[in-house]
């Protein structure tokens, strides 16, 4: 008999059986698989995730099904972490639309797969590198909400702070 | 060039063209007076005086034309990159009233503002990303303190909301605080290890590297930390710009009323590296020649202007010997010249009263160590932590004199000396952020 599985059921009802292995590549439910199955996993286990529709938990499964052998250096080494450069396979699997990567972001959030969440936070910060504000507004549509006043004295007090 | 610095990009406002309403001479008129503004921003006033006097002569309006036909093109730029409210003028007293925490406290409940329809009327949505939760926008701007502060900056000055994510949220002062102050060599702590025959905590030093210890002292708040304790950068340069006047004698039988006055500048560089090492200048190239060659790599200056010339320098140098007599006086005097380019290594540390104490200790005489003496300040409360104002400056020789047992001292004259301004260059940053991965 072939290796029980994990069934994880989206928000909208669709069934995603994938290799245990895969699916603990989320903290959330490797936790939730070894809460309710102390003795080890015997057969099929249905898991569902009603706050991630099928569109995006496939995409979120096909990143965990890539990396199901990667092994993540732990937290510690929390700066040089976010400086590296986003991961080569991460960086062509997330050229989605904003829409796709908002939700992706919080799937990963929420399912706690802390090195898709890194990836897509540093793909969006990719976004604002290197733009002016008025670009960023562009890109975002972002209304510059402040009066002259109001911008000044808050450029003022906080500018400084980039320089180190 | 690659080496981008924002010294040289502040030029580029010079560099767009006129209008075609202008004549043929009053653009050469403008082009005279910018160069006069120009020579005049890097303090060289006789130079800058001869401009201005030629560009006056083309067009005795230049002035005015220059303000008509650039001042709006600067002004349209910026706003460009800046927004609505760059180049606009506020009212200082309003500015000065308000009270910048309470009122981005009051940001805290708002929702993005956008555009609900674009150019052509058609309807327009916010980015989803911006409804992602706060933590979540809060580790995206960490990460680009870490490795594009002005970004973290320019995306948290784009709206109310976004102010008060990226300047209101402790966490993020914390970063920048671990982000700066660990890489401080302080005094205290290198005399306390010296001291020292065991190994010691990091945490058990005087001047402790966690942060958390020390940031009670500054009723807990993180951004007054930063704000208040001095500290040294490392993503760009200090710079010294001497500027003073020497006054000669009159020739024999001359009528003049006045004597005869040169005008002399010249500039002192210090690029500080974390580990302690430090690099100094002295030279009377001006930094956008200057920047993008200082380097502890470099033995020395490879001036931007001529960087053909010096490696023509550097190949009569490599093999003097072969060259004919006229060549070997041309070398010797190029390598005359070349070591007023040189770059002179030595070390750095702070104390926790705020003096900075560098020491050379391979400087322009090898049988000294020459040490300089500054008070870390701020230039006013915009720029926080980018001005060495200088407190002493001496030489030291390295032997001690047998006779007394001591070292002989020669103090120098501060009477010419500027304090030094902090200067960021970006490529300086990239370096760094680099070599931490």
């Amino acid at each position: 008999m072939s290796q029980p599985k994990v069934i994880i059921v989206s928000s909208d009802d669709e069934k995603f059986p994938v290799e245990l292995k895969v699916a603990e590549k989320s903290i959330l439910i490797k936790n939730m698989v070894n809460d309710l199955n102390p003795d080890g996993l015997e057969e099929d286990f249905e898991l569902p995730t009603p706050n991630v529709k099928s569109t995006v938990l496939a995409k979120v499964l096909e990143w965990c099904e890539h990396h199901k052998d990667s092994i993540f250096p732990d937290d510690d080494e929390e700066d040089a972490k976010k400086s590296a450069p986003v991961d080569e396979w991460d960086k062509n699997f997330l050229q989605v639309d904003q829409e796709m990567l908002y939700e992706i972001i919080l799937a990963a959030n929420y399912l706690n797969i802390r090195p898709l969440l890194d990836s897509g936070c540093k793909i969006v910060a990719e976004m604002i590198r290197g733009k002016s504000p008025e670009e960023l507004r562009r890109t975002f549509n972002i209304v510059n909400d402040f009066s002259p006043e109001e911008e000044a004295a808050i450029r003022r007090e906080n500018e400084w702070a980039e320089d180190r | 060039m690659s080496g981008s610095t924002s010294i040289l990009e502040s030029k580029e406002t010079f560099d767009t063209n006129v209008s075609g309403s202008s004549s043929g001479s009053s653009n050469e008129a403008i082009k005279l007076f910018e160069q006069a503004i120009e020579k005049e921003s890097h303090g060289l006033m006789s130079e800058a005086v001869e401009l201005y006097r030629k560009a006056f002569k083309l067009n005795d309006q230049v002035d005015l034309l220059y303000r008509s036909h650039k001042v709006p093109h600067t002004v349209k730029k910026l706003q460009s990159t800046g927004g609505k409210n760059s180049a606009v003028k506020v009212d200082e007293e309003i500015v000065k009233q308000i009270n910048v925490n309470e009122l981005l406290d009051s940001f805290e409940q708002l929702d993005i503002a956008y555009e609900k329809e674009d150019e052509n009327g058609e309807a327009n949505e916010a980015s989803p990303l911006l409804n992602l939760p706060n933590d979540i926008w809060i580790s995206i701007l960490e990460i680009l303190l870490i490795s594009h502060p002005e970004s973290w900056f320019n995306y948290s000055i784009t709206c109310k909301k976004n102010a008060f994510l990226g300047f209101r949220s402790s966490i993020l002062w914390m970063k920048l605080c671990n982000l700066v102050f660990p890489q401080q060599i302080y005094e205290e702590n290198q005399l306390f290890t010296e001291g020292s025959l065991n190994d010691i905590e990091d945490d058990d030093l005087p001047i402790p590297k966690s942060q958390e210890l020390i940031v009670p002292q500054y009723s807990h708040s993180w951004k007054k930390m930063l704000n208040e304790r001095p500290f040294i950068k490392f993503s760009g340069c200090y710079i010294s710009v001497v500027n003073y006047y020497s006054e000669g004698g009159r020739a024999e039988f001359s009528n003049s009323w006045t004597n005869p006055a040169r005008s002399i500048t010249y500039y002192r560089y210090l690029r500080f590296y974390p580990d302690g090492s430090c690099i100094k200048v002295l030279t009377h190239l001006d930094p956008s020649s200057v920047i993008p060659s200082l380097s502890r790599r470099n033995r020395f200056l490879i001036p931007v202007h001529s960087e053909q010339q010096q490696q023509q320098q550097q190949q009569t140098l490599q093999a003097p010997h072969a060259q004919s007599n006229q060549s070997q006086a041309q070398a010797a005097q190029s390598h005359a010249k070349s070591s007023t380019h040189q770059i002179f290594k030595g070390k750095w540390n702070i104390t926790s009263d705020e003096e900075l104490h560098v020491t050379i200790t391979e400087g322009s005489v090898p049988t000294y160590d020459f040490h300089y003496f500054f008070k870390l300040k701020s230039s006013g409360p915009i720029f926080r932590h980018n001005k060495l104002a200088w407190i002493k400056y001496f030489a030291l020789k390295k032997e001690i004199d047998e006779a007394t047992g001591e070292r002989e001292i020669s103090e120098f004259t501060l009477k010419n000396e500027r304090p030094f301004l902090f200067s960021k260059v970006r490529r300086y940053h990239d370096e760094i952020v680099r070599a931490a991965i």
